[in-house]
């Protein structure tokens, strides 16, 4: 029986394992620095794209509730908006009681608006729009209420409210072209300017590039334009 | 009985390799997340440049809508310097949300509000047609509305 020897086994010596673990923990390293810079990425786009998207909503939201001020039904049964103290837009809070926003106002400028119209011969809205500060799990910030209030004939009552925009950092209405006296809507805004600055939230602000954007448009409001 | 010869494992080398091999797929996703990020760009400046054409025209159908004949803002609003009034303050908040005019194009082609008269209409109605250009020329958006005299 032929025994013969066996080849001596090599194994790795103790620096050759060493390296080894350097060298991968290198290469692991870089992979990881590389995933973290796209995450980095993608939360800084995602940001930006949902920041637009929301001021589409929000601006779309608001010019459709400004375009309809005003509008009064044939047959309704509150008689005419004009002349009854409820304006068909309003900016200080005097329908409904609607409070000054306590966040992502300028000074001497307006952040809250209320438009009021009918719904339908027995519905009188009137719906408003003001900032109010939200102590949140993330951060402190703006978001932007809107508040549905019915009109009963002779007073308010007080509807629900939704939140209509997050991370407001600033927001306001210009009222522009006051209509001429002697008309139905005398000294009421012919048109108004909307300017909304959102900031990006996300994974961009804890990275400490906080963004934000301004999206600015007009609105007409038809109804206390057309009114003779 | 003879043990086979022992594996090679990985040289230094074909380690260092692999790690550039994969540095290179690494800048492939770079490539894409550049073009995500440009594509973002994009839309934002549609967003921004149909706000502000819609601004405009809110205006000049207010504008109309009170006596004003809105023939008078027909024209180029590339060059702010050169403008007034309304126009003036349209041109310099177009500049502030999607840049200056590109100068890629003829200037006056770029960026101008273009109203003509429908003739035999009564009360008079004119057809408006806002184009704004983005800085870069990529992005083109044009809005057009019939606005009504009193």
């Amino acid at each position: 029986m032929n025994t013969g020897r066996l080849a001596a086994q090599r194994g790795h010596s103790m620096i050759e394992l060493m390296i080894a673990l350097v060298v991968g923990g290198i290469s692991i390293a870089a992979l990881y620095a590389g995933y973290a810079v796209f995450v980095g990425y993608h939360g800084k786009l995602s940001a930006l794209a949902a920041a637009d998207r929301s001021a589409l909503q929000v601006l779309d939201v608001l010019a459709r509730d400004l375009r309809a001020a005003g509008y009064k039904d044939f047959s309704t049964t509150y008689g005419p908006l004009a002349g009854t103290g409820v304006p068909a837009v309003d900016f200080s809070g005097a329908i409904g009681g609607i409070p000054a926003g306590t966040c992502g106002c300028n000074p001497g400028e307006s952040c809250r608006v209320t438009t009021v119209y009918d719904l339908s011969s027995t519905q009188r809205i009137g719906v408003s729009y003001y900032t109010r500060t939200h102590a949140g799990d993330r951060a402190t910030r703006c978001r932007l209420w809107q508040r549905r209030d019915q009109w009963s004939g002779s007073a308010w009552t007080q509807g629900r409210e939704d939140v209509v925009a997050d991370w407001v950092d600033n927001i306001r209405f210009v009222a522009g072209d006051p209509q001429a006296t002697g008309r139905t809507y005398a000294g009421l805004p012919q048109m108004v300017t909307i300017s909304l600055q959102l900031r990006a939230p996300a994974i961009a602000t804890t990275r400490g590039t906080a963004m934000s954007r301004t999206y600015a448009t007009a609105v007409r409001i038809r109804n206390v334009a057309l009114v003779p | 009985m003879k043990l086979a010869p022992p594996a090679a494992g990985f040289t230094l080398i074909e380690v260092l390799v692999s790690v550039v091999v994969i540095g290179i797929g690494f800048l492939g996703f770079q490539g894409f997340y550049g073009f995500a990020q440009s594509s973002i760009q994009r839309t934002t400046e549609r967003i921004q440049a149909n706000f502000a054409a819609q601004e405009i025209m809110e205006q000049i159908a207010t504008d109309t809508a009170s006596g004003i004949n809105p023939s008078a803002y027909d024209g180029s609003l590339a060059q702010c310097g050169t403008l007034t009034g309304k126009k003036r303050v349209w041109c310099d908040r177009i500049a502030g949300a999607i840049g200056t005019a590109p100068a890629l194009l003829p200037a006056t082609e770029t960026r101008k509000v273009t109203v003509q008269t429908i003739p035999g209409s009564s009360p008079q109605r004119y057809i408006v047609t806002v184009t704004l250009a983005s800085q870069g020329g990529k992005n083109h958006i044009v809005q057009r509305r019939i606005v009504t005299a009193p």
